[in-house]
């Protein structure tokens, strides 16, 4: 969930990244039109966006491996181009597709793209070993990836990443086709490297993550970043409120008509087996709904509130579903 | 540099796990390094002195030049290079080539002197089985530098000299001198390689500069594959310079490429009876060839869209070249265009300076062949570099 104080206080610090009017064409295709963000130390950016919004082509530019039409991007205040290499051992990549050596153990893999980030001798070591157990691949180890499970081969993809303790971790598509045990570890793992201080660019297309993980969310469609702030002020800023469905008994009519004169409750309505709502702020009004609702002789067997989420916000600014 | 370094060690870790470098290396060469031996290496055997049995017949007879034809060939003979039979008529000849008396026979036609004097059409018909191949090269390289020395160039320098106010009685001495020129020479200078690589060293030489093309393009081609399977990106991704990823593929095609042909050299020794003269500078042609055949499949990896078009075309490049370089079977001997298009393949100089090797020469005689790979190398490393840039995009 969201932590506005710790957000803030993480942005008073110079930015890890930042993005100024990014952008990048394919010939008349527009895949990234000038978006600009910045991540802060410690902080968890998600880049939200459908199948085909131009996250990864955006990301690509980031971690300087694609180059841009035009913009700027600044790593720890060094700019970053294709061409560069210093910036770059700022970043660790963790592309959306498994990019390991099928022939190489994952001791090996981690070896390899340790070396190529610069570390070497008992540091290396000691930071393979780390990774191992962080991905929790001690005991595989010396099986060449080739025999790995995919949650296996996703776990040690961003582990390689995660190799040179980067200032910014970039994840695309982290979670994509893994099972639910991989996933909870991934996001745990990208949960334990923000509080280790570690800035983050998250792209998903899945809410959920982007809920649990992330202080900011950039939503990007077609190419453009359509909206950007915590998920508070996201859903603040198309006006969202909580849907609150009360399970009850009783004189049910009278209880709508009771809460329908709260300050703050709209479209309260009966149901089959209950009562549903729209709520501007449930955790604070939900103690004199449920008030009225017993003063009006309704017995309250259960509350369910469903906050609104970014799937929201995003249909509320395109028009149509995230994962349409 | 130990980035690089640790990039060709990581490649090489691999290849030799999937040990394909094994099989294009050494084993494929290999096996067809001892087919061909088998089948042909009679043709080579140095020790035992090669003697074609050649067939003239002359309806020429008087003619000064095709008489001069005959007396080339007579001190061929002498050499002990050639027997030759002299038979009444065409129709003789065609019959002992055809029964096997002879391996090849040469026909002048009446009035051929004659012809080669007044810058006429003139020609010397050779006869031949043609499932005798080499045999047959070598009896029209014979007449072809024949007709090229009678008249300085060609036949038709005949006319040339007539144009530049020669008589017919100059041109008769001129004839007469030309047919007097020691044969010996032109025979050796045409065919140097049959002259001087034995059957299996012969055959060897060319299965491994064959097979070097497919073993430096495992290397070459692992920048596409790494393209494929996303590892090229995440290597983009690191502080490495693509500058750098190349170079590292080229030094792994060249290791890997050296490698393979030295450990195939000891084993066609050993197995095949190959014989490996002045190994210094053998090692040094050996070098030479495997960065020339690098550049070139560099050159295609660089051009080509993915692994697989890059793989189809080292493959047709590969046996193209690997005809045309002579090392399937001689070619000397073959057209002025295929001679033309042999020198330019490594595989053609890399079987000149073997021949010029075991000929007795050192390394100042494979001083050219030496250069010309060198230049390949350049020339194909160059372009490849321009085209690699479509590979490094991810």
């Amino acid at each position: 969930m969201i932590s506005p104080l710790s957000s803030l206080s993480s942005r008073e610090s110079p930015p890890v990244l930042r993005v100024e009017d990014l952008r990048k064409s394919y010939g008349e295709i527009k895949a990234v039109t000038g978006i600009s963000f910045e991540i802060a130390p410690g902080e968890n950016y998600g880049l939200l966006g459908p199948n085909g919004a131009g996250k990864t082509t955006a990301i690509q530019m980031i971690a300087g491996v694609l180059a841009a039409d035009g913009g700027r991007v600044t790593v720890c205040g060094q700019e970053l181009t294709t061409g560069t290499t210093t910036v770059k051992s700022h970043i660790g990549w963790v592309p959306q597709e498994i990019a390991l050596y099928d022939r190489l153990s994952a001791r090996e893999n981690l070896a390899f793209f340790g070396r190529m980030q610069g570390l070497s001798g008992k540091p290396l070591a000691t930071r393979v070993s780390e990774v191992l157990e962080l991905t929790g691949l001690v005991d595989r180890a010396g099986d060449k990836t080739i025999k790995f499970s995919g949650g296996m081969r996703r776990r040690l993809n961003i582990g390689i990443g995660l190799l040179h303790q980067p200032d910014l971790l970039i994840l695309d598509e982290p979670t994509v086709g893994v099972d639910i045990q991989s996933r909870t570890r991934i996001l745990d793992q990208v949960a334990e490297m923000t509080s280790l201080g570690m800035a983050v660019l998250y792209t998903t297309h899945y809410i959920e993550e982007v809920e649990r993980l992330c202080q900011r969310v950039g939503i990007i469609d077609h190419g453009v970043l359509i909206a950007e702030g915590t998920r508070a002020e996201l859903v603040k800023t198309v006006g969202e409120r909580d849907r609150v469905t009360i399970a009850a008994d009783g004189q049910i009519n009278a209880g709508v008509g009771q809460i329908t004169a709260l300050d703050g409750v709209h479209e309260a309505g009966a149901t089959t087996d209950g009562i549903q709502m729209l709520v501007d702020d449930a955790a604070h009004l939900l103690p004199r709904i449920i008030e009225s609702l017993t003063r009006s002789g309704v017995t309250v067997t259960g509350v369910e509130v469903e906050e609104p989420n970014l799937e929201a916000v995003f249909l509320h600014l395109t028009g149509r579903a995230l994962r349409d | 540099m130990r980035d690089i370094a640790w990039i060709v060690l990581k490649d090489l870790r691999q290849q030799i796990r999937d040990r394909t470098i094994f099989i294009f290396g050494l084993i494929a060469p290999l096996a067809i390094a001892a087919a061909l031996s088998l089948a042909f290496g009679d043709f080579f055997q140095n020790d035992e002195a090669v003697t074609f049995k050649f067939g003239v017949s002359n309806a020429d007879s008087g003619g000064a030049i095709s008489e001069g034809f005959g007396s080339a060939l007579t001190a061929l003979e002498q050499e002990g290079l050639v027997d030759i039979t002299f038979y009444r008529d065409r129709t003789s000849l065609d019959e002992a080539v055809e029964e096997g008396e002879v391996d090849a026979g040469f026909f002048l036609p009446q009035g051929f002197s004659q012809a080669v004097i007044q810058g006429a059409d003139a020609q010397i018909t050779v006869v031949a089985n043609p499932s005798s191949s080499v045999v047959t090269g070598v009896a029209a390289s014979i007449a072809r530098q024949f007709t090229l020395e009678v008249a300085s160039a060609s036949v038709a320098g005949a006319t040339a000299a007539i144009l530049a106010g020669l008589g017919p009685q100059q041109m008769i001495e001129l004839g007469m001198a030309a047919s007097q020129a020691p044969p010996t020479a032109q025979l050796a200078a045409v065919e140097t390689q049959v002259r001087q690589l034995d059957g299996a060293t012969y055959y060897s030489a060319g299965a491994a500069i064959f097979f070097t093309m497919f073993v430096v393009g495992t290397g070459l081609l692992s920048l596409l594959e790494e393209r494929k399977r996303h590892t090229l990106a995440r290597l983009l991704s690191t502080p490495i310079t693509p500058g750098r990823i190349l170079a590292a593929k080229f030094i792994l095609s060249f290791v890997v490429g050296v490698g393979s042909v030295g450990l195939f050299m000891v084993f066609s020794g050993l197995l095949l009876g190959a014989n490996w003269v002045d190994l210094p500078v053998t090692a040094l042609l050996v070098m030479a060839a495997v960065a020339a055949s690098a550049g070139i499949v560099s050159l295609v990896a660089g051009w080509a869209r993915n692994a697989e078009q890059a793989q189809n075309f080292q493959s047709v490049v590969a046996v193209t070249m690997g005809i045309l370089g002579g090392t399937f079977f001689p070619i000397a001997g073959g057209s002025t265009l295929l001679n033309a298009l042999s020198l330019g393949t490594p595989h053609a100089w890399f079987m000149r300076g073997l021949g010029d090797l075991s000929g007795g020469g050192g390394l100042q005689e494979v001083t050219t062949p030496l250069l010309v790979l060198g230049g390949i190398t350049v020339v194909t490393l160059t372009f490849s570099v321009l085209g690699a840039r479509r590979s490094l995009r991810t």
